[in-house]
């Protein structure tokens, strides 16, 4: 920031300066008045003793003046310290000095009246003459002394005239006129000043200027202190102006910096989305032609090896999925939807996904799907989806035998909210305590050597996790090293369809008998409360020969044979349950094996019936239905019809690709030509506008990102003369954020298919959009 | 925000605290109190009676009154080192020189007689003319006097630095080292320090009637009678008042040169008006008066007489007044004062 921008605080500073230098002097100001207060106080006190000492100064019993002396000496110090005030200075001399001029007459005159009082006795002992005179002498200085004035001392002075030589010529040792004269004139002249003295001394204006002083100074006192208050105020205004200043440029500051986090974050958002887009563009490439090259003729060497070369792009592409969706959750980009959907199709769609996985293993997977689960949930599917994916697949990794239990509940919670539990309990390595804490952490797995001998990117529990938190729910693992793990999720979750599952609707299974071979405890469990949901009654048996052995007593309308079991297989089985008088009417082999293989030796058994492990409800539904409807083959005759349709279906149509990599342009025209589909190409939006406007498609599939004229804006053109329904777009791209998708659908886009994209999903798309053109 | 805002606001704010305690410090020096009692504390005795005795106990300050001695004695305290205080008022001799003029720095003449050091504590004000209030004022006068020791306290105070003794003896008791309070301080409670209780007149007073002669008790009943004492009273047995010379009748020419206090206040009514003269000490201090012009005893007690009492005593009376003054000298006071401060 630029050094003037601190121009407030600088004001603040010098504002505190100011106001601080004007505290300090009102401080300076208020000692100094209050030692002035104190000083004249006490000076008032003395002065007032010192007037008391100066009236008694002429009774008689006063002898000696050190405490006249002593306050005369403490109020001139005091007077002394009042330098501002030079008046009253001025003044205070003036009284002091009438003080000491009174002092020296009076006592003087106290003197003299003594002197005259003793020479009483003198005259009285004296001859008529001389007593006579004596005695209107003091007589009249007494009357003098009470009321001095001019005639009394003329007519005193008169007096003296007369009788000088008379009062000369007495001889006594205690009267000496001559003294006496001299104390007399004495008296008379100076009585009447040191009356006029003490008159003035108590009407000097000092002691009222002095009081006025007083109440002068405690006024000052008074409006000091108010602004002393005033510059506290000013004072804590401007530290306050500071601090203030200092929190704003704070929160100024922290905006910012939540501005560039912001930003930082879209950035990485963006570039999250262009990896995503730069690495799916080859990987297309890599699995397209993957995949059409293995619709060529091969030797098994180079088909071992193209199917390797799949299934690591397959792995590659679920790592850079999770390192995606890890990181979108980690800069919470990723939203939880809420839509209808059905569980037990989830459960289909996973069954799908993971059984190859588990039978390659050699691993018993089952699926335990309470009964009465609601048909239709309200939840993000493929979200709980991915985290039941993401738990099963890494049961059945880290599993080398046994089984991995796959298990769907709906509970009420303690504030009867539906809650969805699901867990996931495999017999694999399990992990120790120490490991259990350290598992939901990214980037970590069990152990290190854990990485090196099951790989993976440890991603996969970090997502669950994260996804379990944004859905509210919470992931709890249970595990026992050597022994097996158990995960339990709980997810709050929504019933879209108050309506349970309905009860079988095939009164005829009711009662039917079921004998149900099965060499797996868990497997046998799970399958009989399925069977016995539709009201049949199950007898099972572990072992073929018991089964056998019970077939020779009873004819059970239904058998349930586990394909592969120790000493026996359910071929072996079948063979000689066929030869027996009593075989069981229907009969169902389950196996988790490849179907092909299977359908090979089904061959050699008539009148069999198949269904895949793990065995969920549906497909049961679906096999019994079967059987009770017609005896055929109800999914043989289904595929059947699907090809057909689909091949006359597609004969017609044409579909424009409009491509600029060459090689993604040549998988899409092989898949499409596969399907039997005329495909016309076109490198960039321009070239599409004009091929549209010359020739007729059914579909359009478009590039996004393209040189000359991208996807959107070719879109858009489009669209001012073609209608969603004239002329269906479906975007090409390899930006599969949800943002980017409604993006996609805003600008006018039917639908979208991300790459790298295999020849299923290619199919379901331009079945979607090319029939309904057909139809037309 | 970048930690240097922070640093600056800090450094701004303390900077900010600095100039005010600076100027705190610059504007507000220590308040001086005035000193309205003396550091000594005496033990006062009362007594019926103009003339009241001198306290025989005082409780001070040992190591300032030590140190005060030592300046007072000190000539570093003139601007030549050549006097000290202690040149003129010489502490053996009745507390003055017995000059009539002291002789300053280069035998300069004072202007008026040096007054005994001895009990000064008790007048009411110093000098002839009462121009300091107090010893601590006083002290200040002669060192600046050009005809005492002509100098300065800064050169007082740099000299004394110099002094290596000086400087430890400072140090031990001041904390701010050699300053003129300091130095004002140790002489004046030294000065405070300067009583001389036990007179004759002082026992006789606090009722050992065999203290005075028979002539002494008859010369201090005339003293009372006469009126001396109308001025000459208290504990100082004057110093206590001002008074005019010659108030009731003339007094010589010779002591009529000097104007008095009128010099200092130009008030008509000052004229040939000074402090009264303390006459504890008195027949030690000769020569007398402020220009110290009368030699004896016997010839101040017969101006004193006629000029402010219109009195001619005759011989008897003389001699006994004489005989009652010199029972006002009293002994200094030798025990060292309690260090109790």
């Amino acid at each position: 920031m630029h050094r003037a921008s601190y121009m407030i605080e600088g004001v603040c500073f010098i504002l505190v300066l100011l106001a601080g230098m004007q505290l300090i002097d009102d401080l300076k100001q208020e000692q100094q008045i209050d030692k002035q207060l104190a000083n004249l106080n006490t000076l008032q006190a003395t002065v007032s003793k010192i007037r008391v000492e100066t009236l008694m100064i002429g009774y008689a019993d006063v002898v000696h003046y050190d405490k006249s002396a002593q306050l005369q000496l403490k109020a001139d110090l005091l007077s002394q310290a009042l330098a501002q005030e030079p008046e009253l200075q001025q003044q205070y001399s003036h009284f002091s000095a009438s003080i000491s001029h009174y002092m020296q007459l009076e006592t003087m005159l106290k003197t003299s009246h003594r002197f005259l009082a003793k020479s009483l006795s003198v005259f009285a002992g004296s001859g008529l003459s001389v007593r006579r005179v004596g005695e209107q002498l003091l007589a009249g200085l007494l009357s003098f002394k009470s009321l001095p004035s001019i005639d009394k001392a003329d007519y005193l002075r008169e007096l003296i005239r007369l009788n000088d030589e008379l009062l000369m010529r007495v001889d006594h040792p205690g009267l000496r006129w001559g003294m006496l004269k001299k104390h007399i004139e004495f008296v008379l002249e100076n009585t009447t000043l040191a009356q006029q003295k003490i008159m003035a001394i108590q009407s000097l204006p000092f002691v009222n200027t002095l009081t006025e002083q007083v109440s002068i100074t405690h006024h000052e006192r008074i409006v000091l202190e108010q602004n002393m208050k005033l510059s506290w105020v000013q004072l804590m205004v401007a530290v306050f102006a500071i601090l203030t200043c200092m929190f704003w440029r704070q929160s100024v500051q922290l905006k910012i910096k939540t501005k560039q986090a912001e930003d930082a974050a879209k950035v990485k958002a963006q570039f999250l989305s262009n990896m995503s887009h730069e690495i799916r563009t080859p990987m297309n490439g890599i699995i397209g032609l993957t995949d059409l090259c293995l619709t060529t003729q091969l030797g098994e060497i180079q088909r071992n090896y193209l199917d390797n070369i799949r299934f690591s792009a397959k792995s590659l592409m679920t790592i850079i999925n999770d390192i995606l969706d890890f990181s979108k959750i980690e800069s919470k980009k990723l939203h939880i939807e809420k839509v209808d959907f059905s569980m037990l199709e989830l459960v289909a769609s996973l069954k799908m996904m993971l059984a190859k996985n588990a039978s390659d293993k050699g691993l018993e997977l089952i699926f335990d799907i309470q009964e009465d689960l609601p048909n239709v949930l309200h939840g993000d599917s493929v979200r709980i989806g991915q985290i039941l994916l993401n738990l099963s697949s890494n049961a059945i990794k880290f599993t080398e035998s046994g089984h991995v239990l796959i298990c769907v509940k709906l509970l009420m919670s303690a504030d009867d909210e539906p809650v969805l539990v699901v867990s996931v309990k495999d017999t694999g390595i399990g992990l120790s305590h120490e490991q259990q804490q350290h598992l939901f952490q990214r980037f970590t797995q069990a152990e290190l050597s854990t990485t090196r001998r099951y790989g993976g990117t440890g991603l996969g529990l970090s997502i669950c996790k994260l996804l379990v938190e944004l859905m509210e729910g919470d992931i709890s693992i249970d595990s026992v090293l050597e022994e097996g793990s158990t995960f339990v999720v709980r997810l709050p979750i929504g019933i879209a369809d108050k309506k349970i599952q309905p009860e079988c609707h095939f009164e005829t299974l009711v009662g039917q008998s079921v004998i149900l071979v099965e060499d797996h405890p868990i497997s046998t469990i799970v399958l009989e409360r399925m069977l016995m949901n539709f009201g049949m009654q199950v007898t099972s048996f572990t072992t073929p020969d018991e089964a056998i052995q019970s077939c020779q007593n009873y004819q059970y309308d239904f058998a349930f044979i586990d394909w592969q079991m120790p000493k026996m297989n359910g071929l072996a089985l079948f063979q000689k349950l066929s030869e027996m008088p009593l075989c069981p009417e229907h009969i169902i082999f389950c196996s988790a094996f490849n179907t092909n293989y299977l359908q090979e030796q089904l061959h050699a058994c008539e009148g069999t019936h198949f269904l895949s492990k793990p065995v969920t409800l549906l497909e049961l539904e679906q096999v019994l239905k079967g059987i009770l409807i017609t005896d055929d083959e109800l999914s043989h005759s289904h595929e059947l019809e699907a090809k057909v349709f689909t091949e006359l279906g597609f004969s017609d149509s044409k579909v424009l690709l409009v491509e600029d990599n060459e090689i993604n342009q040549m998988i899409a025209i092989d898949m499409l030509n596969h399907l039997g589909i005329e495909v016309e190409t076109a490198l960039n939006g321009v070239e599409a506008i004009e091929k549209v406007e010359q020739g007729h498609y059914a579909l359009v599939l478009m590039d996004i990102q393209m040189p000359i004229m991208d996807g959107l804006k070719a879109t858009a053109e489009l669209r001012k003369k073609f209608s969603a329904k004239q002329l269906p777009i479906v975007a090409l791209t390899a930006n599969v954020m949800l943002t980017d998708i409604e993006h996609y659908h805003n600008i006018g886009m039917n639908d979208h298919l991300g790459k790298p994209f295999d020849k299923a999903q290619l199919e379901k798309v331009v079945s979607t959009y090319c029939l309904p053109y057909v139809a037309q | 925000m970048p930690i240097g805002y922070y640093k600056g606001l800090l450094w701004s704010g303390l900077s900010c605290l600095g100039l005010l305690v600076g100027y705190y410090y610059y504007c507000l020096p220590p308040v001086e109190i005035v000193e309205l009692a003396s550091e000594t504390e005496y033990h006062f005795e009362q007594v019926d009676g103009p003339i009241q005795p001198i306290p025989r106990s005082m409780v001070s300050n040992v190591k300032w009154v030590q140190l005060g001695k030592a300046l007072f004695n000190s000539t570093l305290l003139s601007s030549d080192n050549s006097i000290s205080c202690a040149s003129c008022h010489l502490l053996d001799y009745g507390g003055d020189d017995g000059l009539p003029l002291s002789l300053g720095v280069g035998s300069l003449l004072g202007e008026r007689n040096s007054p005994s050091v001895f009990n000064s504590v008790f007048n009411f004000r110093q000098f002839w003319d009462g121009r300091s209030h107090n010893l601590a004022e006083q002290i200040a006068e002669p060192i600046h006097n050009p005809n005492e020791m002509a100098t300065n306290w800064q050169d007082v105070i740099s000299k004394l630095k110099q002094d290596p003794e000086f400087n430890q003896a400072f140090s031990t008791i001041s904390s701010e080292g050699i300053t003129q309070q300091a130095i004002v301080k140790a002489i004046r409670l030294f000065e405070e320090s300067l009583i001389t209780p036990n007179a004759p007149i002082d026992l006789y007073l606090l009722g050992n009637k065999s203290a005075l002669t028979l002539q002494q008790q008859r010369g201090y009943a005339k003293f009372s009678n006469f009126g001396c004492s109308t001025c000459h009273q208290g504990i100082n047995i004057g110093g206590n008042l001002y008074q005019k010379l010659g108030r009731i009748d003339r007094m010589p020419a010779k002591l009529l040169d000097d104007l008095g206090r009128y010099e200092l206040t130009k008030n008509i009514e000052d004229k040939y008006v000074f402090k009264v003269p303390s006459l504890r000490n008195v027949a030690d201090t000769a020569p007398y008066f402020h220009n110290g012009s009368v030699a004896t005893l016997e010839e101040a007690v017969i101006i004193m007489a006629q000029g402010q009492l219109g009195l001619s005593l005759s011989q008897e009376d003389v001699n006994d007044l004489v005989a009652a003054l010199k029972s006002f000298s009293g002994r200094p006071y030798t025990e060292v004062p309690h260090a109790s401060r």
